[in-house]
């Protein structure tokens, strides 16, 4: 809660200041939500839930056994704000009907669009989302001294891993870039020290619980509260704990007594790797961004505390944390300074006094970092005939001039603001008697603070194209709100007659030039039937696609041709996943890893190198999550889908960077091959155009544009063609390639009686009867369909 | 690169020089932002080397976001420098009675 | 007797249209004589015209030396249907008249298209007072009437039924989908379309580019199609207005509009073209960014179509100067170190000179060819060209290799391929204006497709009209050594 110089936390019922997101419901249908659920989070796990933050937007559904009910985990966030605004309520006498709601940085458009359904859910009639960094970042600029350089905000959660680069400047902040990893969190640290429980009971006792085995999820899950415990108690004493658990039962045998001690430095050495992984990404933000200098760092979350992460990040940048902060109560801060900002009070409008006066009704900033900034209004009623209004703030150290109305009625003018606190300005009004009176409203308020420039766009959003490339609408990392309307051309005709087809305008997500790599977020659906006449092929179709301040996607469609207009997107939720069809991937990846790091060992190509490493490591945290997801890990599965993808382009980007060498290779042996052919066999005209191609290669090989490239070469190889088959013996080379792909012809036995005409052709020496069979068989063979599919079966182009 | 997006230029849209300071930037978008909130008409319109343009407030967020980023800020002060005006004058007027002349007088098309 | 062998005649037409009518509403096929009779061209529609109005003609006269001049009138307006339509009855725009009139009246110009025909004829009545517009954009009257072929062929799709169908996009209003099929229309063969329909294509569409004030596009289109007085009018008009120095003196101007129909309308046209002055073309050479920029802005002020290309060489030098000085670079540098940004200073250069470039090819789009070939052109300019090419050469590229062709299954409406080849065309066509010296490479981008295509459309789909038009545009582009050019030749002959 903000009151305009003070942020104050209002505690829950059972007097905490943080509530865990753990939901229960019992045998009669009762619900707890909060520190009373989160102690039968390991006695009763068939009906208490935690963790679902994660699994937002997807379509996984929880099961309550005892209670005989299924719930989305949109309905268990629903269930967690109620709580929280009883809470509010009993403490402030007032039911909030409005909130800021802050989500993970890298939330993708459908889970942001779940958590605006659970709060609808609950009862709130206007939210606003804002990311959890941005929020981090306000609280801490909020309660900082003076704001200059660049800051580095470590958000490390529970269950997500948020690294956002922020460029302050004289109370002015700037979300630079966000990267970070949906899947390493405070979850991921209990769950090495379990891995390295279980390693010790499996020497001390000879017992091997297996995270893989449902059987053993009990076990596991005790062993999970027991490991998070003892991290806690060590980030705050020194030296050593020990844990203990008794009665631990794996699958049909029971272990007695667990006593494990446990020190800082064995901890530390578990959850190493993990901080090296958060330090990873923190260094590819900076280095995306060119940054060298960090002024500061700002921790956030309870993992946090940890003293190891401390020293290492320390270690790492060298830059100071911020001071005075609580990293558990930031976010939470930040959002309620927001929410001062956005005009988002949740408390019922003063009801007001017996407001004399001319009404007035002014615009402001609520929080402005400027010192000096503009105050502009307007007067509501003619009749007052107020000529001129002057602002004097309160303390009566400065005072305003009359700012004169203009035609419209309305006035602007500068006010000075006592830095960093906030300024009550008196509103006074002189009418055209002359005289001078109060204004309604009397006063107003204006705080000197921090703002921050709206949050840039996580990810690009583009539109797939028929031929698996993506008409990119928004980069990743441009300012919202943002709209943009382009004009596509679809790819067929589709007439009205046809029922059940609909052209599909898919729309992605995602950083990579190739569709099928991206996430697919919405489709507009333009059902034939709903078609005036037959849209031919070639038709312009104009898409507008936007997102608002809150990251919500919409779009529309409109055909000029027919004048319709189409705006029903169809949101995706995450698509399930398969556990059987990513290890098929993971061996496909390991073959053209294989294939790049050969080439790339012989050319000792550094960076390509590395990236061959990072992709061994992602491919290994893979496997194990998939032996994981096999155990009934739905976490680990999602997790595991999303690092494949990120394999996919790390590859997909090394091959494309070796395709431009390739490219030119390809481009001087096609030039070498078609020479040699035109010499021999070909026409002036040809000769002509052969060096003209090659100019044009060559410019364009300057430029560095591959799609000319392609043209070109598909020009020189037409010109090659025409010259090879102008060669008498080419024909019979044709023939005998044709002969050895009998196998893959749609139609064998008519190509093998081609076969016998065509060897009797060659025999008689009948050149023109020879070329017609063999372009006959041609025919016959299959021709390449599947690009269309691997673009999500996309329309336009 | 086309004519409309040229006009709307951050600083055509905001009416700052190229030399302003952040907070100026900041300060000029804010005021524009609650004169438009309030429904001053003045504002609605603003000039450019290109004729006049309709000013709402989602181009004033953008053109704000646009220049708090100093690499999109350099390439917008490219294209909004202070040159010398060869002072060029405006459109073609268009044939108005032109398909009356092949006998239509139907709905004219876009 | 003559009564009796144009009653035999018209007595064939009304059983054929009545058994196809019977066919199509009971569903069962037509007696074999009856199809055999409508499939075979026995007499071409030529021949069959001429027959007729002669019969008519004489009748006429017959009539009149007997002394009847009732017939003799009534037949005289039938043996002479053109002029009737065109002087008396379009200008008279009653509705439903026209129609008729066409349908019984056979009149040269829409020879072969009977039903559609009859609906062009109808529309330009319509227009002509603008009553009763209101029901004809719906879909039953134009679906009811102009039909795209039957489900045999295409054969009665010619160029009034083409001009019909972008008449009624027009005042849909697409203007777009109409100026293609109108092109399509102007440009068709002499034997498929009459040269009043294609005057009134090539009418139109001087008169919707005028209406946009896009006269460059006016002095294009006056390149092609028939040749007219209205042409040479617009041309000088459009010219002048432009300020063009090569454009024709008054006295040209004034014989001309006295020359061209429809002089009360273009009045206005006329005098604002005779008192259009030469502009002075803006060629001094700029120093210096500022000043670069603000020519760039000049020359954005200016009306569509107005900039020149030696204009453009001439700022486009000024700004390779500016690049390749390093002027730009070190402003650039300058304003990070004030800015203290992180970016590099190289990819904000690079991506403002592909700004540059970008909207000079937009400029070099609209502006009028001139004769310089592409080696004595300088770096920059050749760059905006092949920026140029990429675009349209892609689109076309890209369109053309999902066009139906081989094995394809063949589909219901024909309508469909019509628009497609409009749209390829017009694509096609931008690219000949916009860049006339690199011609050829349409052929090469798309030739073979088209080839296909037009076969799969000659094979399968029996869409004839519209393979003819493709076959005639490839022979026109087909240099005459290519592999293809004999074949091109065969199927044009074959199709005709």
């Amino acid at each position: 809660m903000f009151d305009g110089e003070q942020l104050q936390s209002i505690r829950s019922a059972a007097g905490e200041a943080l509530t865990p997101s753990v939901v229960r419901i019992d045998a009669k249908g009762n619900v707890s939500v909060g520190s009373r659920a989160f102690r039968f989070l390991h006695k009763d796990p068939e009906n208490t839930r935690g963790e679902f933050k994660r699994l937002m937007g997807s379509k996984n559904v929880y099961r309550f056994a005892a209670a005989n009910l299924e719930k989305t985990p949109e309905e268990l966030s629903a269930q967690v704000l109620l709580s929280l605004q009883k809470d509010v309520e009993a403490q402030l006498g007032v039911r909030p009907e409005r909130a800021v709601i802050a989500v993970p940085a890298l939330f993708e458009l459908p889970q942001i669009k779940a958590t605006s359904e659970a709060a609808r859910l609950a009862g709130l009639s206007r939210i606003e989302t804002i990311q959890e960094p941005v929020a981090s970042a306000l609280a801490s600029g909020w309660s900082a001294d003076e704001c200059r350089g660049a800051w580095l905000v470590y958000d490390l959660g529970g269950g997500t891993f948020d690294a956002s680069l922020l460029e302050t400047q004289e109370g002015l902040l700037r979300i630079v870039g966000h990267d970070g990893d949906n899947f390493l969190g405070g979850r991921d640290f209990d769950l090495a020290l379990v891995d390295w429980l279980v390693a010790r009971i499996r020497e001390s006792t000879g017992v091997e619980i297996q995270r893989s085995n449902p059987e053993h999820a009990n076990a596991v899950a005790k062993l999970k509260v027991a490991a998070e415990e003892a991290k806690i108690e060590l980030s705050r004493a020194t030296g050593e704990t020990s844990i203990v658990l008794e009665g631990l039962r794996v699958g049909n045998q029971e272990i007695e007594l667990v006593e494990q001690p446990l020190t800082r430095a064995e901890l530390e050495s578990v959850t190493q790797p993990l901080i090296e992984r958060s330090l990873r990404v923190c260094e590819r933000l900076l280095r995306k961004h060119g940054v060298k200098l960090l002024e500061r760092i700002v921790l956030v979350g309870g993992p946090t505390m940890m003293p190891a992460l401390r020293t290492r990040l320390e270690q790492a940048f060298g830059a100071p944390f911020g001071s005075g902060l609580d990293p558990m109560l930031l976010v939470a801060q930040g959002a309620a300074l927001f929410a001062a900002t956005a005009a988002l009070d949740a408390r019922p409008s003063a009801p007001s006094h017996v407001a004399s006066g001319p009404r007035l009704w002014l615009q402001y900033p609520a929080m402005t970092p400027d010192t000096s900034p503009f105050i502009v209004g307007r007067a509501l009623d003619t009749a007052d005939q107020v000529a001129a209004v002057q602002l004097s703030r309160s303390d009566g150290e400065w005072q305003s001039e009359w700012l004169a109305l203009a035609e419209d009625l309305s006035f602007s003018g500068m006010v000075s603001l006592k830095r960093r606190a906030s300024s009550t300005f008196k509103v006074a009004a002189r009418l055209a008697s002359g005289s001078v009176v109060v204004a309604n409203p009397p006063e107003i308020t204006v705080v000197h603070g921090v703002s921050i420039g709206e949050p840039p766009l996580a990810r690009t959003i583009g539109v797939a194209r028929a031929d698996d490339g993506v008409a990119v609408y928004f980069e990743r990392g441009a300012p919202l709100p943002i709209r943009k309307t382009f004009t596509h051309r679809t790819v067929e005709n589709v007439a009205p007659t046809a029922t059940d087809y609909a052209l599909r305008v898919p729309i992605v997500q995602g950083d990579f030039p190739f569709a099928h790599l991206c996430r697919l977020v919405g489709v507009i659906q333009i059902p034939a039937a709903s078609l005036r006449s037959a849209l031919p092929a070639g038709s312009a179709i104009e898409l507008t696609l936007e997102v608002d301040r809150g990251g919500a996607l919409s779009a529309k469609a409109f055909l000029p041709a027919q004048n319709l207009v189409f705006e029903h997107v169809e949101q995706l939720l995450a698509p399930a996943t398969s556990v059987d069809k990513m290890l098929v991937l993971v061996g496909e990846l390991e073959q053209r890893a294989a294939a790049l790091r050969g080439k790339a060992f012989r050319e000792g190509a550094r960076t390509a190198i590395v990236t061959l490493a990072d992709f061994e490591a992602t491919l290994g945290a893979v496997r194990g999550d998939l032996s994981a997801a096999r155990g009934g890990d739905q976490d680990a599965a999602e997790k595991a889908r999303r690092a494949l993808i990120e394999c996919d382009g790390m590859l997909g980007d090394l091959e494309a960077a070796n395709a431009w060498p390739e490219l030119n290779a390809r481009v001087y042996e096609e030039h070498t091959y078609a020479t040699h052919w035109v010499t021999e066999f070909g026409t002036e005209q040809e000769k002509r155009a052969l060096s003209q191609c090659m100019d044009l290669v060559e410019r364009a090989l300057r430029a560095r544009s591959a799609g000319e490239i392609e043209r070109q070469l598909r020009a020189m190889q037409r010109i090659k063609l025409t010259a090879y088959y102008r060669d008498p013996e080419s024909w019979s080379r044709a023939l005998d390639a044709a002969a050895s792909d009998l196998p893959e012809a749609t139609d064998p036995a008519k190509a093998q009686s081609l076969l016998r005409q065509g060897r009797a052709a060659e025999q008689a020496g009948n050149r023109k009867e020879l070329e017609r069979i063999v372009r006959e068989l041609w025919r016959l063979y299959p021709v390449d369909s599947e690009e269309r599919s691997l673009s999500f079966n996309s329309g336009v182009r | 690169m086309n004519r409309t997006e040229l006009a709307e230029n951050p600083f055509f849209v905001l009416e700052v020089p190229t030399s302003a300071t952040r907070m100026e930037v900041e300060r000029a978008g804010q005021k524009l932002l609650a004169q438009l909130a309030i429904g001053v008409t003045s504002v609605k319109r603003y000039k450019t080397p290109f004729g006049e343009a309709e000013r709402d407030e989602s181009k004033v967020r953008s053109a704000l976001s646009a220049l708090r980023d100093p690499e999109q800020r350099v390439i917008y002060e490219l294209w909004a420098i202070d040159a010398p005006d060869e002072s060029e004058s405006g459109s073609l007027p268009a044939w108005g009675r032109a398909l009356e002349s092949i006998g239509w007088r139907g709905p004219c098309t876009d | 007797m003559h009564g009796l062998g144009l009653a035999l005649i018209i007595g064939i037409r009304l059983l054929l249209y009545y058994s196809g009518k019977r066919a199509v509403a009971t569903g069962r096929p037509e007696p074999a004589w009856i199809a055999s009779m409508r499939g075979r061209r026995t007499i071409s529609p030529r021949v069959f015209g001429f027959a007729l109005r002669g019969a008519c003609l004489l009748g006429a006269f017959l009539s009149l030396v007997n002394g009847r001049v009732v017939w003799a009138c009534a037949l005289a307006v039938l043996g002479l249907p053109g002029g009737v339509l065109s002087l008396v009855l379009i200008p008279a725009g009653i509705p439903q008249l026209a129609y008729y009139f066409t349908r019984v009246s056979f009149p040269q110009a829409t020879l072969g298209e009977t039903r559609a025909g009859a609906v062009f004829n109808e529309l330009r009545a319509r227009l002509r007072w603008g009553l009763k517009l209101e029901r004809v954009t719906s879909a039953a009257w134009s679906q009811g009437l102009v039909e795209f072929g039957s489900q045999l062929h295409d054969r009665g799709v010619r160029g009034a039924s083409l001009a019909a169908r972008a008449i009624l996009d027009a005042l849909e209003g697409d203007g777009e989908h109409a100026r293609e099929l109108f092109a399509v229309a102007q440009d068709l063969a002499p034997a498929r379309a009459a040269r009043s329909v294609r005057g009134y294509c090539q009418a139109w569409l001087f008169c919707d580019a005028a209406r946009r004030a896009a006269f460059h596009e006016v002095i294009r289109l006056c390149q092609r199609g028939p040749r007219s007085r209205r042409r040479w009018f617009m041309r000088i008009a459009a010219e002048r207005l432009l300020g063009r120095s090569n454009a024709g003196s008054s006295l040209a101007l004034k014989c001309a509009w006295l020359l061209a129909p429809a002089r009360r309308q273009t009045y206005d046209l006329f005098r604002r073209a005779l008192h259009a002055e030469v502009r002075r073309e803006l060629t001094e050479p700029c120093s210096g960014f500022a000043a670069t920029m603000g020519r760039m802005r000049t020359l954005m002020r200016l009306p569509r179509g107005m900039v020149t290309r030696d204009e453009l060489r001439c700022v486009a030098a000024s700004w390779q100067i500016c690049f390749e000085s390093g002027e730009l670079r070190e402003l650039v540098t300058m304003r990070r170190e004030q800015l203290q940004g992180n970016f590099a200073e190289d990819e904000v250069v690079a991506r403002f000179e592909r700004e540059i470039i970008g909207l000079l090819a937009e400029l070099w789009r609209d502006s009028l060819a001139d004769d310089e070939p592409d080696s004595a052109e300088s770096d920059l300019i050749l760059a905006v060209k092949d920026q140029l090419q990429f675009e349209l050469l892609g689109e076309l590229e890209s369109l053309c290799l999902t066009l139906p062709h081989g094995s394809a299954p063949s589909t219901v409406e024909l309508e469909p391929h019509w628009r497609t080849w409009a749209h390829v065309r017009a694509i096609a066509q931008l690219f000949f204006d916009a860049l006339p010296d690199r011609g050829y490479m349409v052929y090469e981008a798309s030739g073979g497709e088209l080839l296909n295509h037009a076969a799969w459309l000659y094979n399968k789909e029996r869409a004839r009209n519209v393979a003819h038009d493709i076959f005639r545009f490839l022979h026109r582009l087909a240099p005459e050594d290519d592999p293809n050019y004999e074949t091109l030749g065969r199927n044009l002959k074959l199709s005709a």
